[in-house]
């Protein structure tokens, strides 16, 4: 199985890379809005994930639903 | 007399929570009693939504917990209890999905899952809100962004505070 990121859905809260079980999601850029907000581009290192399906398996695990299994 | 077991009666205490603008009635916690869920009980009176702004979107901001949470909206007419005497207007999921509260009802809100904003719009007579949370204490963190650009600067947004989050690792 194949875990990534869908850009469109992906509200870049970056909740993802601090539940990650394996720490396999990382942050690749990050961008401060007007307000303050902290929004966080993120992808899935595939050498890290170790497939356990947890991001995909658990309904609300990502608040988006931005997590895709191929 | 006092007996050994009068820590297990607890009763709210306001001047812990000076901020606070409701009529709680009961708070309780892992803080307070170890091994307790969080649990908040409070009336919502005519003009309890006056502070929190009238514009679409108004209310308590979108937001998730760590824990699942189930938000009790409870009538209080002996007559026709399951009428909530109200209308409150929550928006569900990441679509914000509007959704209208007239009747006596709990919604369940599971982990992580985007709810709120949440806002009465009508108030006919007091009624009563129980927020259980499965978790041991309170958990937030907003999700702004999926609230329109009008709304989103029309809010407040240091009464909203994350709570218990970390920001993640750059």
């Amino acid at each position: 199985m194949a875990y990534s990121i869908d850009m469109k859905k992906c509200l870049k809260c970056g909740l993802c890379v601090t539940q990650c079980p394996e720490k396999a999601i990382v942050v690749v850029d990050k961008v401060q809005e007007d307000d303050g907000l902290m929004l966080y581009t993120c992808k899935i290192d595939p050498e890290k994930c170790t497939g356990c399906d947890e991001c995909f398996s658990f309904e609300w695990w990502c608040p988006a639903k931005a997590i895709v299994r191929s | 007399m006092a007996g050994k077991y009068d820590h297990y009666i607890v009763e709210y205490d306001p001047e812990k929570f000076p901020n606070e603008r409701r009529p709680v009635m009961a708070y309780m916690d892992d803080t307070l009693a170890k091994g307790s869920h969080f649990y908040l009980i409070h009336w919502v009176l005519p003009g309890f939504a006056d502070n929190l702004g009238d514009f679409p979107y108004a209310g308590h901001p979108p937001h998730i917990h760590k824990d699942a949470e189930l938000l009790f909206h409870i009538g209080t007419d002996p007559e026709n209890p399951m009428d909530l005497g109200a209308e409150v207007i929550m928006y569900l999921g990441p679509e914000l999905e509007e959704h209208h509260i007239t009747r006596t009802c709990c919604i369940w809100i599971p982990p992580n899952f985007i709810h709120s904003p949440w806002k009465p719009i009508r108030i006919d007579r007091p009624w009563i809100f129980m927020e259980f949370n499965q978790g041991p204490v309170h958990t937030e963190k907003s999700y702004r962004q999926i609230l329109p650009k009008e709304a989103r600067e029309k809010i407040d947004w240091s009464r909203w505070p994350d709570d218990k989050y970390e920001e993640p690792d750059c």
